[in-house]
């Protein structure tokens, strides 16, 4: 239950922006026209400038001429569209993605926004990259078959905002910094004698200088608008004395922040989600919740709750404001392009806070500030947004337990990464020092990168993109080529199959499928971020990291502090199992020949009922069986191996992650009849090394062996998903052998797990009767989801999971 | 002469490409020893192409239920 009868309110008619299908499931949601329009207008009238200015421009129209609101009970304001149904476009961004939503049923501004679409089209970053690639290459990517199409289509990136940077100076110091620096720039090129070497670097300096001041005025400005407002109608049309003394407050809080450094909790609060909005959504859209939501608050927490020197509150008082932060973010109206809408089946996006670890100094850093955001968690009973736990040996018991109790209530998070481990890796692949390396976040559902005032990680072309494993390993049986949903050339060509000689054949084959798909992907990646830099430049972001304020560079082109990393999504299991069979039944055994196979694959094993129940009887991963493990162990090395021989814009190579959102689901059609006796068009593997659905009968701790085989190491991260059973996790001794579990599950040196803890008996029933289940949660990859909003074939997915006994592990 | 873009088992490419569609049509039930019920056979189309025998006229998006 929501602590309070405010939130109890907001909760109630919260507006929910989650999707299904690539489809929002509310038919009350809309595209809003004005940020288009607002963004569209100022090109128009700055085209010439230099492209920072003129995108700084943009930003300050939409800040100063968007309608702003603020709703009923609301404790937090601010928001990225003029109504708090809708969901803003990005037309600069990608021209297919701004047509297949303008051309949807959520756009009623159709012709004014088919007129900007057309206008942005030579100017977006998809018409400006687009020319370094073949139409072949293009088409490869555009049907997101074996990759995920690249970010300049999608329109689709993620970010670490440097929350720090405005907490600790507030905008109008950082303002004042700047303009230092455009005095220093002004005098050394006054100096004699002329010097051009020395000189001329700082022309693009001075152009990035000037467009960040104009950036964080027009913040200031938006934030003075909702003083503004919050007085307005606290003056004129509020009658309620109680709600008009909270909307003064809020009017004194915004004349404040971000302008000034916050005093309390409630300051802090409302500077963190201003500066998440321009971050994330109306500078441009880039998608996460990235934040070490426990530190970065925790100085605000003890001033106003502990010490009460500041904006002083109770407990209680806090928990309601982290619960009114998480339907803030719930009624957030996310743009992702189709591809990404269809990946977070149930989501609206991928909001991701980290909580728990160590300080910088190697102390416990739960606090009561964890423990808060923990219980508004549990209270509030929301999707978003999602919960990463750091779990480290020394974390205090009690915070553990209150994790614990989140997932006993179904949410399917917080989800639990090994903190010693994300912290070494941090270290020893991208050079940070480990006290800052101890401050990480997960910039999206599973990769770590550093918090703080600069370095952080500004967009996808840095980490991200995906490869899709099962159909590589497709096409890689079938010569590069396609049958089965494309009719394309894929890959290269890499052989028939039919002639393989032993299993080295097909490592052969799927190596130089993986290599090829690395490459292309690769250098879309790095071709986005040079696009992203010379024409969608972001002044803001910028300004608020102290290397670009000094350096007077943008965001997107800064790589102080390289995080690159690569989605290895769904499929990866289907990929072993598969060449697990293919070795036993074919290799060793010789029981069918890889013709026979290969007619049976074709024929969708339609005829070959039999020889398919030999192929699914194979051994399967997730049970300690060192013949299909060692496998597992030796493509996952494989896929790092490949990895490790690109270097990428920022200087070295990316880190495999292995994970998959909702791709396990959306490829399954995509992806034909695999060794492993899968159907064509069945789903895939969830997670990145979970087991497939089913597969795994030898008990948790099964499970657990058979992933630690596999070196974590050489990761990103790594996503497993167990399904435990419910009645023994709500029993008495629930946490006790779950916590014996997770002390297993930490001494392996696994990277990561999460838990689904709903019954099979209820999932079936909320399919029958989806309104008595209203409140029941799946956790569908790096993210949850409520079961009834799920696709009937995503909702399978979660059933088929097999359930463990924790009571009963060997 | 109706066209793909027109059936209601189309759903919009990937990419928002206005070209291209996905025909999610073909569904077969799976045998018992599998996890899930069903199997979506995908197909990438082009959304102007000539009507199959299985056209229906209608939107995917307005039964979320039976997306993917």
């Amino acid at each position: 239950m929501p602590i309070t009868e405010r939130t109890a309110r907001l909760k109630q008619r919260c507006r929910y922006k989650h999707v299904a299908g690539g489809e929002y499931v509310d038919p009350g949601v809309k595209a809003g026209v004005e940020r288009a329009r607002l963004i569209t207008q100022s090109h128009k009238e700055n085209l010439g400038k230099p492209v920072c200015v003129v995108r700084a421009k943009g930003l300050e129209n939409i800040l100063l001429n968007m309608a702003i609101h603020i709703q009923e009970d609301e404790l937090i304001v601010g928001a990225n569209t003029e109504h708090p149904d809708y969901f803003p476009m990005y037309p600069e961004l990608s021209y297919f993605s701004t047509v297949d939503m303008v051309e949807s049923q959520y756009c009623s501004d159709k012709e004014e926004m088919r007129n900007i679409a057309e206008y942005w089209r030579p100017f977006t970053i998809q018409t400006k990259a687009e020319k370094y690639f073949t139409e072949e290459e293009l088409g490869i990517m555009y049907s997101a078959t074996t990759v995920q199409p690249p970010m300049f289509v999608t329109a689709f990136s993620s970010i670490m905002p440097n929350y720090e940077s405005v907490l600790e100076d507030g905008l109008e110091k950082r303002i004042k910094n700047i303009e230092k620096n455009l005095e220093m720039a002004n005098a050394q090129m006054r100096k004699s004698p002329w010097i051009a070497k020395d000189n001329l670097g700082f022309l693009d300096k001075i152009d990035q200088w000037n467009a960040m001041i104009i950036a964080d005025k027009a913040v200031i400005g938006w934030a003075q608008r909702y003083s503004r407002l919050a007085k307005i109608i606290a003056e004129n049309f509020e009658t309620d004395p109680k709600r008009q003394a909270e909307l003064l407050e809020i009017s004194d809080i915004c004349r404040t922040v971000p302008a000034q450094p916050p005093r309390g909790l409630r300051d802090a609060m409302q500077s963190k989600w201003f500066t998440y909005q321009i971050c994330h959504s109306i500078e441009r859209y880039s998608s996460g919740y990235g934040q070490k939501e426990d530190k970065l608050l925790w100085p605000f927490y003890q001033k106003s709750v502990i010490e009460k020197s500041a904006q002083p509150m109770t407990r209680d008082d806090a928990q309601e404001l982290f619960e009114c932060e998480r339907l803030k973010v719930s009624e957030h109206g996310s743009t992702k392009g189709r591809q990404l809408r269809e990946f977070f089946a149930g989501a609206n996006d991928l909001f991701i806070l980290t909580i728990g670890g160590v300080n910088a100094d190697g102390t416990d850093a739960c606090n009561e500030c964890t423990d808060v955001i923990l219980d508004a968690c549990e209270s509030m009973l929301t999707t978003e947004p999602s919960i990463s736990f750091r779990w480290n040996a020394n974390g205090r018991v009690e915070t553990k337990q209150k994790v614990f109790n989140c997932l006993k209530k179904g949410l399917g998070f917080p989800s639990i990464k090994n903190d010693e481990l994300n912290t070494q890796q941090l270290v020893k692949y991208f050079n940070v020092p480990e006290e800052l390396a101890r401050d990480w976040a997960l910039v999206l559902c599973m990769s770590p990168g550093v918090t703080g005032r600069r370095g952080t990680q500004k967009t996808r072309s840095e980490g991200g993109s995906d490869l899709y494993p099962a159909k590589l390993l497709e096409i890689a049986m079938n010569d590069g080529y396609d049958g089965f949903f494309t009719d394309m050339q894929l890959g290269p060509k890499t052989g028939d199959s039919t002639q393989w000689k032993s299993i080295e054949d097909l490592w052969t084959s799927l190596r130089a499928q993986v290599r090829f798909a690395i490459d292309l992907t690769m250098r879309s990646k790095d071709v986005g971020r040079v696009m992203e830099f010379k024409y969608l430049c972001c002044p803001f972001i910028s300004s608020i990291d102290d290397g670009c304020l000094e350096k007077g560079m943008d965001a997107n082109e800064l790589a102080e502090i390289p995080n690159p990393w690569h989605n290895l999504i769904g499929g990866n299991i289907v990929v072993v199992d598969s060449i697990a069979a293919v070795k036993k039944l074919v290799f060793d055994d010789k029981k069918y020949t890889m013709a026979q196979l290969n007619d049976a694959l074709k024929a969708n094993w339609e005829g070959y009922e039999d020889m398919r129940m030999d192929f699914w009887n194979a051994p399967k991963f997730g049970n300690d069986d060192d013949y299909v493990d060692s496998i597992a162990n030796r493509y996952y090395n494989m896929a790092a191996d490949e990895f490790e021989k690109v270097r990428s814009y920022s200087g070295t190579y990316p880190l495999p992650l292995a994970q998959s959102v909702a791709g396990y689901i959306v490829n399954g059609p995509k992806t034909g009849a695999t060794p492993n006796g899968r159907h064509g068009g069945e789903a895939l593997d969830d997670g990145g090394i979970s087991p497939y659905m089913g597969c795994d009968h030898k008990g948790p701790t099964a499970v657990l062996k058979s992933v630690a085989k596999v070196d974590m190491s050489r990761y990103k991260g790594i996503l497993l998903n167990q399904r435990l059973s419910p009645s023994t996790m709500k029993s008495e001794n629930g946490f006790g052998f779950w916590h014996a579990y997770m002390k297993s599950w930490h001494a392996l040196g696994l990277d990561h797990v999460q838990f689904n803890m709903q019954s099979t008996e209820d999932l079936k029933a909320a399919q029958q009767e989806p309104e008595k289940y209203t409140d029941t949660y799946v956790r569908v990859a790096g993210y949850s989801a409520k079961f009834i909003d799920l696709a009937r074939y995503s909702q399978d997915t979660i059933i088929a999971r097999t359930e463990h006994d924790l009571s009963s592990q060997r | 002469m109706p066209t793909c873009k027109e059936c209601k088992h189309i759903t919009p490419s990937p990419t928002g490409d206005p070209s291209k569609g996905i025909c999610i049509q073909a569904r077969t039930k799976l045998p018992d020893s599998q996890k899930t019920s069903t199997a979506i056979k995908g197909k990438m189309i082009s959304k102007s192409s000539d009507i199959c025998e299985f056209f229906e006229k209608g939107e995917s998006w307005k039964d979320i239920r039976e997306l993917i």
